[in-house]
């Protein structure tokens, strides 16, 4: 009996909290289910990264590019290229999905942060560079979210303090 | 009677002005603008996902993180403005152990404004952006704190670590 319970509580304590919080505040899965087109908009990296729960497919970033600054329609078909402080990228070729979705697979791309991302459209039009560098969190709708940001917020409250969402194409 | 408790009440009001009379000393806001404190910090620590944010303690705006206002848009060139209010920040952050440090002329370096950066890693405190400078002559961000905690800001490090690990336009 000791031993449960010594077990449950250190199965407990290797929880994150904070990290099950936020992933309850997502919400349900998309009706699709679990794809690379599933829940455009969110923190990706809160489950595809070590101990989260879809450990099993981490990944080096992601995010959503969306064709408007606060519409829902993805765009698909965007190469979202990376350079980092080591000069590197991720090996494979990186392109949102329908969803505007994109990922890629930790395996493709040992970051050294800082760094930068740039959005680009058919062999090389630079359609949304990014201005400041990716310092630490390779979850790019971390920073970039409409969802959760307080509607009680001015206009002018949310550009001081917000980047809005990913979209391809010119600042608005 | 009387007079010891006026006595006691004389002493109990000195010793209370005296807890407010605390002088600082800061290392100064000129240096840490014009010498380019403030733009190492912005573009090292700044960003929206770390110092850039309004739930961080030491906050720092700039064009590459949070907006001190939005007048000139989100994307407007950092602003005096914002550079004072890194000051603020920076100062803010434990005043009396930077008074202490600034007095020390070099020997005290046990605050948080030179431990976190360091991480666990680097033997200082945790930090949740892992160690990002190291204590030594090589490293310019350290170089920048540094001298201008103790002395003058050293302008071609800070600009030097403002510009290290920073990769060109993808």
């Amino acid at each position: 009996m000791r031993r449960l319970f010594a077990l449950l509580v250190l199965a407990a304590s290797c929880s994150d909290p904070v990290r099950d919080q936020r992933i309850a505040e997502l919400g349900d899965e998309t009706a699709t289910g679990p794809g690379p087109d599933h829940r455009p908009g969110q923190d990706c990296l809160l489950c595809h990264s070590p101990g989260g729960p879809a450990s099993d497919t981490p990944f080096a970033a992601a995010g959503t590019v969306y064709t408007t600054p606060t519409g829902d329609d993805g765009a698909s078909g965007i190469e979202v290229r990376f350079i980092d402080a080591a000069g590197r990228g991720p090996v494979d070729k990186v392109v949102t999905t329908k969803s505007g979705n994109f990922y890629v697979p930790a395996g493709s791309w040992k970051v050294t942060f800082p760094f930068r991302v740039g959005l680009y459209k058919g062999k090389d039009e630079l359609v949304a560079p990014m201005i400041s560098t990716v310092n630490r969190e390779a979850s790019c709708n971390y920073c970039h979210r409409n969802d959760d940001v307080p509607s009680s917020l001015s206009k002018e409250e949310r550009t001081r303090r917000f980047y809005g969402q990913i979209y391809a194409g010119a600042p608005q | 009677m009387k007079r010891t408790v006026a006595v006691l009440v004389a002493i109990l009001l000195v010793s209370c002005v005296k807890q407010t009379e605390l002088e600082y000393e800061f290392p100064d806001e000129k240096g840490f603008v014009d010498n380019s404190v403030s733009l190492f910090m912005e573009r090292r620590c700044g960003s929206m996902d770390c110092h850039g944010q309004v739930g961080r303690p030491l906050r720092i705006y700039s064009q590459r993180g949070l907006r001190l206002d939005a007048k000139g848009g989100r994307n407007g060139e950092t602003t005096a403005e914002e550079r004072k209010a890194n000051y603020i920040s920076v100062i803010g952050l434990e005043p009396e152990e930077l008074t202490i440090a600034r007095r020390s002329k070099g020997n005290y370096v046990d605050f948080m404004l030179f431990k976190k950066p360091l991480g666990e890693e680097g033997l200082g405190v945790k930090h949740k952006g892992g160690p990002v400078l190291a204590p030594s002559k090589t490293d310019p961000g350290w170089e920048c704190l540094r001298s201008w905690v103790f002395d003058t800001a050293d302008k071609a490090e800070c600009e030097k670590a403002a510009s290290a690990l920073d990769p060109p336009s993808p």
